[in-house]
């Protein structure tokens, strides 16, 4: 059946409504969506003087931003995915070739305004603090963790993550939640209060 | 955390930017003691943690689906298909006359032809080499439609135990023009370490991407194939580089 599954092809609505409920099938989309669209994106930023490793970190953002938005339920269905894939990442890249000042082919006026006031400093921040932030989430145990990325970031219902993490009922994996984000609390305050000494040594 | 005040916000980030000042850290600290505030730093910082996870797990998906042929060995291969490509140039303006660059499906068209059916000589007998029997029995008929739904049937029910099933499938949807379909069973068995039939299978994979017009991959495709084929229309994939 392996070789079967590796086959499948995804449409539209099924894409989806699988990232929507967020179950086990999501890597297989999103690896589904890597090798059928990272092909014309790739053609995008090379045609317009990007290289390989650009257009590898586009295709990247692009998809990121595509999955939260359907996650977050900011993705309204007015085109194809292929379409509005390719709007944003043509907008990554618009913007990625103005921070480097780079003469693009695009039509860039029409974008204007639309977050272009993105600094090369503002992706620097964003890494910095997605590294940081994975250092504090780093101090939860595996089973928080997972239950707080199922909930938080994947939007996975309760009933699927007791499902998911063999817990007995939903109202399990609510009281999971709870406790894990109340030691959240305390690391991030425990974090807070680290930095405010190292602050008041080296100002001593 | 957007329903907080746009101070709270900015604090939320700088704390995660890691640069407060030592009061506005004090600051933070007092605000950590308000449920909805606190609240919105825990979330925050799991968003920002999944989102690099989930960048990771893309770098990864990319390493496998693109990146999965050796730098080395690409470029090896291409200097191999360039030398070649140059010798087929002169060949080809003798022997045939050109395509304009722009027509993928002139090219697929002129290219694309079923490959023979040699299960009957390779294949064992089993019951479900009876039901591919009757799928190859269509496809030899060239009655495409009739064999797609064959060969699918065959796929849903269960696991091929080779690969002929997907890939005289995927011939068969190519032949009905139906290549987005064909494109993931021939890239499957490319994956397969144990699949027979692989080099003929890139072959079809590169007419595939001729099919749908992207012939930057088509051409990617025929380079490395070019690189491994033992002779199947090697001829051929030259003509076909210089053609898109």
């Amino acid at each position: 059946m392996k070789l079967f599954k590796k086959a499948k092809k995804y449409n539209d609505e099924e894409i989806i409504s699988i990232l929507k409920s967020g179950g086990p099938q999501e890597s297989s989309v999103l690896e589904y969506l890597y090798k059928i669209h990272f092909g014309s994106i790739k053609q995008l930023v090379i045609k317009q003087g990007g290289n390989t490793f650009e257009a590898e970190d586009v295709f990247q953002e692009t998809l990121i931003t595509f999955y939260e938005q359907v996650k977050n339920g900011k993705y309204i269905r007015h085109a194809k995915i292929k379409t509005y894939l390719y709007t944003i990442a043509k907008n990554n890249w618009i913007n990625r070739a103005k921070r480097n000042n780079r003469q693009v082919g695009l039509n860039v006026a029409a974008h204007e305004g639309k977050d272009n006031n993105i600094s090369a400093n503002e992706i620097l921040f964003q890494k910095e603090m997605m590294v940081f932030a994975e250092s504090i989430i780093n101090e939860l145990g595996d089973n928080c963790q997972k239950i707080l990325e199922l909930s938080i970031y994947k939007k996975v219902a309760m009933k699927e993550i007791a499902e998911i993490m063999q817990f007995n009922n939903a109202q399990v994996a609510r009281n999971k939640k709870y406790k894990c984000i109340e030691q959240l609390k305390k690391i991030i305050l425990k974090s807070a209060e680290f930095s405010r000494l190292a602050k008041e040594l080296k100002n001593e | 955390m957007n329903d907080l005040p746009s101070q709270d916000r900015k604090l939320i980030r700088k704390f995660m930017e890691q640069s407060l000042d030592e009061k506005e850290l004090s600051l933070f600290q007092q605000k950590m003691q308000k449920e909805d505030f606190a609240q919105q730093v825990a979330e925050e910082s799991v968003r920002l943690s999944s989102r690099s996870k989930l960048q990771t797990e893309l770098k990864k998906i990319h390493t496998e689906v693109v990146s999965s042929q050796p730098r080395r060995r690409r470029r090896m291969a291409m200097a191999a298909a360039f030398g070649i490509f140059i010798l087929s140039i002169t060949l080809y303006y003798f022997f045939t006359k050109e395509i304009p660059s722009n027509h993928s499906e002139i090219a697929f068209a002129k290219y694309f032809e079923p490959y023979p059916n040699v299960f009957e000589q390779r294949g064992t007998p089993g019951s479900e080499d009876q039901k591919l029997r009757r799928a190859l029995v269509a496809y030899d008929r060239q009655n495409y439609a009739e064999a797609n739904l064959l060969f699918a049937a065959l796929l849903e029910k269960e696991a091929p135990e080779n690969s002929y099933t997907p890939f005289y499938y995927a011939i068969s949807l190519l032949a009905k023009q139906q290549a987005e379909e064909a494109i993931p069973l021939l890239e499957a068995i490319l994956s397969n370490e144990s699949a027979l039939l692989k080099s003929e299978a890139q072959w079809y994979l590169a007419l595939a991407y001729l099919q749908i017009n992207q012939k930057e991959t088509a051409r990617k495709i025929l380079l490395d194939f070019q690189s491994e084929s033992k002779g199947f229309k090697k001829e051929e994939a030259n003509l076909l580089l210089k053609e898109i």
